[in-house]
């Protein structure tokens, strides 16, 4: 397979990175073009650039910029950043776990996240509550995602160490079990069935630019924070005792790591429920493309997140149109062979 | 003043332990501990690395308390080489070099040119600079040794820790590596502290010696003090002669076998 292995430089990272920014920003357009009522994509252009406050004549039509401004750009900005945050926190999960199939699905977290955001969603009331609403469905999103991985990390071990095995099946598990819980609150709230496979198969659909807002402003805050900390996993993945010789606090990154990646998480998929296999499939694209030097594969994994989630959203909207699929349903036709095949590979 | 300083270390482990243990080592000295399996060798270099905590005494490096010390604070200068580290990840060589430098990144943690330099230094002198674009997964263990005390190297530490780097590494490049130790010593003061198994390499090589039995100091001076038939048969239980090596005038040992005649498959030092 291709591989472009060199010490990684800053201008390698920015490089790449740009590469894959442009890959996110022609699938946006693309997907904002595409659906169920096409917008030619000189239109969409344009309509981009005027929403820019930038004056820009040309021949789009007021049902066309609402079509892209109001339904469709929220929810492709969605896509990128719950695509970008997922992958970023698969990152984090393989290298802490030295296992390239945890994932935030796979252990169970985002149905953690995504309990807790149902469970706000239930408590708050809807009219008047705006501000409580769009802060407080993230924070208790947060709050379930770390208390599974609290959860999936102690039932996970056996007599104080990590069983990789162990751990993936306790993960799956333990989402089994709040997936059900999910199911529960959702019927109770007295929201229709369909409501509920999309909390489990994950929905974009509901996505505002006030959801918008704050999922991405978290993303690229814990984004930055964990980026600081690749050259580290870097070390880390060659051991743990050998991370300590080369003085890495190794307790004390592990536990910034799981809170971290957690809560990424949590927030995420507070705004669009359980979304499965996204942190496995694209850090395993991004390490076999660049390798697996953590300075180029966060921030690679991040931007190619975010395109492959645009992507699949498309594909969830596009393939029995004018009907929508869970977008969790694409990922999981993707990720499910994807998972099989790295776990043979392995041996 | 003394690069390693430590006063009356004990350490408590489930079956054995160390007790009471001094040592000096001076900057630009080479300093080995010898002594049978399980004497608590390895456990020394990893209280001086700040790994493992001493139950009881002191250990301070270059005048400082180890245990006031931060992880980064100590990698910044002191270096360990570890006896064997299974490779999982296919990192190339140049890159688990790198490594070394990472005490010394700035916040982002790339690597300037500088540090560039000094991890192609290291590969010159640990003899892996032909290799560097190998994945480490895929080098003989000998090698993989050599990738370790290359990046101990890149960390350009005041003391460097050394668990029985010739374990793996064939006799041309024991020599080549102990020459390059010492020499980093005499240039640069670089106090080295090398748990070595081999008492005849480590006699050519120190300037002085710890002698471990059981958790214990058995002796501890100059090669020739240490390595006397009496001491090495009182701990590491084989009868030795001790004369003199024909150029160099250090100790040289050589086991006696006690049974005449049985001499397939014995020989060496037991634990």
């Amino acid at each position: 397979m291709l591989s472009l292995r060199s010490p990684v430089r800053p201008s390698t990272v920015l490089s790449v990175s740009g590469a894959l920014a442009i890959v996110a920003f022609a699938s946006g357009v693309a997907s904002l073009a595409l659906g169920s009522v096409p917008v030619r994509l000189s239109s969409t252009l344009e309509i981009l650039v005027r929403g820019l406050g930038i004056p820009f004549g040309g021949s789009a039509t007021p049902s066309d910029e609402i079509i892209i401004l109001q339904l469709r750009l929220p929810r492709v900005l969605l896509a990128a950043c719950v695509g970008a945050g997922l992958s970023v926190a698969g990152v984090v999960f393989q290298a802490m776990f030295r296992n390239a199939l945890a994932e935030p699905y796979i252990l169970g977290i985002s149905s953690g996240g995504t309990l807790g955001a149902v469970v706000a969603l239930g408590a708050i009331p809807i009219s008047g509550f705006g501000a409580v609403r769009l802060l407080g469905v993230p924070a208790a999103a947060f709050v379930g995602a770390l208390v599974v991985m609290l959860a999936v990390y102690i039932l996970g071990q056996k007599r104080g160490r990590i069983e990789p095995g162990r751990l993936l099946l306790t993960g799956v598990m333990v989402g089994a079990f709040f997936n059900a819980l999910i199911l529960v609150i959702v019927v109770l709230m007295e929201k229709e069935y369909r409501s509920v496979l999309l909390w489990l198969m994950g929905n974009l659909s509901e996505a505002t630019y006030g959801s918008v807002g704050v999922v991405g402003s978290v993303l690229i805050l814990v984004s930055f924070l964990i980026f600081i900390q690749a050259h580290r996993y870097n070390i880390l993945a060659t051991g743990e005792e050998a991370a300590l010789h080369l003085g890495v606090e190794t307790e004390r990154l592990k536990r910034i790591s799981y809170f971290l990646a957690s809560g990424l998480t949590g927030i995420v998929v507070s705004s669009s429920g359980v979304i499965g296999f996204v942190g496995l499939v694209v850090p395993h694209i991004c390490r076999r493309l660049f390798g697996p030097d953590h300075r180029l594969l966060i921030p690679s994994s991040f931007f190619f997140g975010a395109a492959f989630l645009i992507l699949a959203d498309l594909l969830a909207r596009l393939i029995f149109s004018p009907m929508e699929l869970p977008v969790g349903v694409v990922t999981a036709f993707i990720g499910a062979p994807f998972f099989v095949a790295i776990l043979k590979h392995r041996g | 003043m003394a690069a390693v300083l430590l006063e009356h270390i004990s350490f408590r482990y489930t079956a054995f332990g160390l007790s009471d243990v001094s040592l000096e080592v001076s900057p630009g000295e080479f300093f080995t501990i010898v002594g049978p399996n399980g004497s608590g060798k390895t456990t020394i270099l990893k209280l001086i690395d700040g790994i493992l905590a001493p139950n009881g005494g002191s250990l301070s490096l270059f005048g400082r308390a180890l245990r006031r010390m931060s992880r980064q604070e100590v990698a910044r200068i002191v270096a360990y080489v570890p006896q064997d580290g299974a490779a999982a990840f296919p990192f190339t060589v140049r890159e688990v070099v790198l490594m070394g430098r990472s005490p010394h990144l700035g916040l982002l943690g790339f690597d300037s040119a500088r540090d560039r330099e000094i991890a192609s230094w290291a590969m010159e002198l640990a003899e892996v600079a032909a290799i560097a674009d190998r994945p480490v997964t895929e080098i003989s263990d000998g090698e993989r040794q050599r990738v370790y005390v290359a990046r101990a190297l890149a960390q350009k530490p005041k003391i460097l820790l050394l668990d029985e780097p010739h374990a793996h590494l064939d006799i041309a490049h024991q020599i080549s590596l102990c020459e390059s130790l010492r020499r980093l010593a005499a240039e640069q003061g670089l106090a080295v502290v090398a748990v070595v198994h081999d008492l005849n390499l480590a006699s050519m090589f120190s300037d002085r010696m710890l002698l471990l039995h059981e958790g214990r100091a058995v002796a501890i001076g100059k090669v020739e003090e240490v390595l006397t038939p009496a001491l090495i048969n009182q701990t590491f239980h084989v009868p030795v002669m001790v004369d003199e090596h024909p150029t160099l005038h250090s100790p040289r040992v050589t086991l006696v076998l006690s049974h005449g005649s049985g001499g397939n498959g014995q020989g060496d030092h037991r634990g």
